[in-house]
């Protein structure tokens, strides 16, 4: 009986209250959108945003259940330097990138085994990559993304991909609610 | 594995752009934003060819990588091709091409949305450019990206001779009749 009780203690745990928030990365290369994409996913609204110097960090609810603590560093590559002290503790990683930059898919699959082959990152955190910016002319689909990226390479980290457009919200919540998906199936592996 | 000789020859150009781009923005029109007039611009749009503040570099991203590449001067490191594109063009040059229509008591927008407005139709819809400048600069960019990748190899020798021979190409009026 006793079992029964805490059993639905601890689903009620997982689904109802805010237990402490999980820390989420929001890294990408510059320009990529990434302070768009917190703005819109923490008020809803366009901002008008300057490049990243330094970070910013909110706390958004996308599910019940679920706080994140997302932070958002600046993409700058002298900067980019930075981003290792933000990496312990990290529970996830949203990874944003350009869809219609070409010339920059290999600079941001650099950057993006950089940032999971660091030894501060916790083994096999899942990631969700946001391919942004799809409402602009030559920008590439998800799937096409993944071959230029050579995505199917990172075997050892759960991950998924969305097509995302951060000025009109599409697939936001969808890229995010897999992130928690993933964050909650890692955190039971690791327990 | 990069070798300990290239990481400094990496080093030195670098520090070699930089001082490209020190001197370049001590040119009196390169000391305010080509977009909004504030002083002192930090960053740069090098396809376009123009010096930015922070806020209309935040403004020409919003704009995509078609039509506006930004980079910041300090924050970034910077290829042979950007700085070739860049040295090429500046504020002067720019304004001469995206602002030939602009109305002499035209005032400078202020406000976000208001600056917004006013990139987009200068860089976007191009209201204001004179066409016949820009298919010439467009001509001159083409010869000088053909220039970069031409004498890369040579360049990356280190023959300092050519180097110099091709900056004076860059800026030799016979290339530039227009500006």
């Amino acid at each position: 009986m006793g079992l029964f009780f805490s059993k639905i203690y601890s689903l009620y745990n997982e689904w109802f209250s805010n237990g402490p928030p999980t820390r989420v990365l929001l890294l990408g290369l510059d320009a990529a959108g990434k302070t768009t994409v917190m703005y819109k996913l923490k008020l809803n609204e366009v901002v008008t945003t300057i490049p990243t110097i330094g970070f910013n960090v909110e706390e958004i609810t996308p599910v019940p259940g679920l706080t994140l603590t997302v932070w958002d560093v600046g993409g700058q590559e002298k900067i980019r330097k930075l981003w290792r002290h933000y990496y312990t503790g990290a529970e996830g990683l949203i990874f944003v990138v350009d869809s219609s930059d070409h010339e920059r898919f290999q600079e941001a699959r650099q950057e993006l085994k950089g940032i999971l082959t660091d030894d501060a990152t916790a083994r096999g955190i899942p990631f969700v990559v946001m391919a942004n910016k799809q409402d602009l002319p030559g920008s590439v689909g998800p799937s096409k993304l993944i071959d230029s990226m050579g995505l199917r390479e990172f075997r050892s980290n759960p991950w998924s991909i969305q097509g995302t457009c951060a000025t009109t919200g599409d697939g936001l919540y969808e890229s995010v609610e897999a992130l928690c998906k993933m964050i909650r199936t890692y955190r039971k592996e690791n327990r | 594995m990069t070798t300990r000789s290239q990481r400094d020859k990496e080093k030195k150009q670098q520090e070699e752009f930089q001082s490209i781009l020190r001197r370049l923005l001590l040119e009196e029109d390169n000391k305010y934003c080509a977009d909004c007039d504030a002083k002192g611009p930090r960053w740069a749009s090098w396809n376009i060819g123009v010096f930015l503040c922070i806020r209309c570099a935040g403004i020409h991203r919003n704009l995509g990588v078609h039509i506006s590449k930004v980079k910041s001067v300090n924050l970034d490191t910077w290829t042979e091709k950007q700085i070739t594109s860049i040295e090429g063009l500046g504020n002067r040059t720019c304004r001469k091409v995206y602002e030939a229509s602009l109305p002499a008591s035209f005032r400078r927008p202020q406000t976000d949305s208001a600056l917004e407005h006013f990139i987009r139709a200068k860089y976007e819809q191009k209201k204001y450019t004179d066409k016949e400048l820009e298919k010439q600069l467009q001509a001159v960019s083409c010869v000088c990206s053909f220039i970069c990748l031409g004498f890369m190899p040579v360049f990356s020798t280190q023959c300092t001779f050519i180097k110099i021979k091709k900056r004076n190409f860059l800026s030799s009026p016979k290339f530039s009749p227009v500006f």
